[in-house]
């Protein structure tokens, strides 16, 4: 990946940079993607690959698949392929670059995790951060810390390049269906998301596409899951030395 | 319609306001899958969206079981100029040897079809003396 690129407009005064890529359960994707609907986020660049593998198009024009959009002071990063470990490391050389320039105060980083038995009803999103100063966020919001546990594949290539950068920032993992596009957990993500940047976002179009989502998505969940499963395989239960 | 109901709609219905599209196919969605292992058991997951608990047949037949679903609507995928119409899922398994046939079970819920293939209990008891 190569250094972002600002298409119409200089940025100013920006706070906060939300990051969805797919991951399990696409939950990154889908949300960002609504909060970018929802919020009428403007496109505003890209973050391009050297050659981009993939190109877009849509009414005749060319879009590139990890695109930037803006409103206000919220800023999303949404990928519409994997990250796989190839480009994790220039990706996010390109969101801390970004960020920097535009004076981001904190990134949100979007996914989800797997577990074995899950309350539909009551889904539940956990928090990590990488600065104490954002655990009052967490806090503040009631967002219950993510324990113990681990992360792998191109998430743990972001998240451990983000935390060693100056800039802060906090990963959202939602209680998700890690092999098949998962809406619900999508929309508790959107909540979370909802009650960080306070405001409300309208979920009734999110619901009432659901299954076209699930649908829709089939490909890209598939291909995640080729970049996913190749380090599943060696992902391990925490250590327990030390505990 | 708000944007994303439109920027959906437009992504399913794209093709039939496109007169250039002089080529259709029917075809049957392979729908995802998860395979899961489990100490007594073989999980085998299956996302069946738009499916009513009623259009869904499983048969085994042999060694193999057939998941057919009929959606409830009909989903498009245009690519260039041609368009692809799918009104139904079918997915065929093998299954595993290992598995006893006669209590493989089958839920839905939440549009997941869980079919659960239990494994034989084998093997004796040793007494430990």
């Amino acid at each position: 990946m190569q250094r972002s690129k600002i298409k119409k407009e200089s940025l100013e005064d920006p706070s906060v940079l939300f990051l969805g890529i797919p991951g399990p359960g696409l939950i990154g994707t889908m949300s960002m993607t609504y909060i970018i609907h929802a919020l009428k986020m403007d496109l505003i660049g890209e973050i391009e690959s050297s050659p981009s593998s993939v190109i877009f198009v849509d009414n005749g024009q060319m879009i590139g698949p990890v695109r930037i959009y803006k409103k206000d002071k919220i800023f999303a990063i949404i990928s519409d392929i994997p990250i796989d470990y190839d480009n994790a490391i220039g990706f996010t050389e390109s969101v801390i670059d970004f960020s920097k320039r535009n004076h981001i105060d904190f990134i949100v980083f979007l996914s989800g995790i797997q577990v074995q038995e899950r309350n539909m009803s009551n889904l539940k999103t956990y928090g990590l951060v990488t600065h104490e100063k954002l655990e009052k966020l967490l806090y503040d919001n009631a967002i219950p810390k993510f324990l113990s546990g681990v992360i792998s594949g191109p998430d743990a290539t972001i998240l451990s390049q983000l935390r060693n950068s100056l800039i802060p920032t906090i990963a959202f993992h939602t209680e998700c269906n890690y092999f098949f596009p998962d809406p619900d957990a999508a929309i508790q993500t959107i909540k979370i998301i909802s009650q960080i940047i306070k405001t409300e976002i309208d979920l009734t179009e999110f619901k009432k596409q659901a299954d076209y989502l699930r649908l829709q998505n089939r490909q890209l969940m598939e291909d995640t899951l080729n970049v996913l499963q190749t380090q599943k395989e060696s992902s391990t239960i925490p250590p327990q030395i030390y505990k | 319609m708000s944007d994303f109901g439109s920027f959906i709609e437009k992504q399913m219905n794209s093709f039939l306001e496109d007169s250039v599209f002089n080529d259709f196919i029917h075809k049957e969605l392979v729908p995802l899958s998860h395979l899961n292992e489990k100490h007594s058991r073989l999980i085998l997951e299956i996302d069946l969206p738009f499916v009513d608990k009623k259009n869904i047949e499983v048969t085994l037949s042999n060694d193999h079981l057939t998941v057919n679903a009929k959606l409830t609507k009909t989903f498009c995928i245009s690519r260039g100029n041609v368009a692809t119409e799918f009104d139904y899922f079918k997915k065929t398994i093998k299954i595993p040897n290992s598995v006893d046939m006669k209590q493989i079970s089958a839920t839905f819920k939440n549009g997941i079809l869980k079919i659960t293939m239990p494994k034989p209990v084998q093997g004796r008891k040793i007494p430990i003396k």
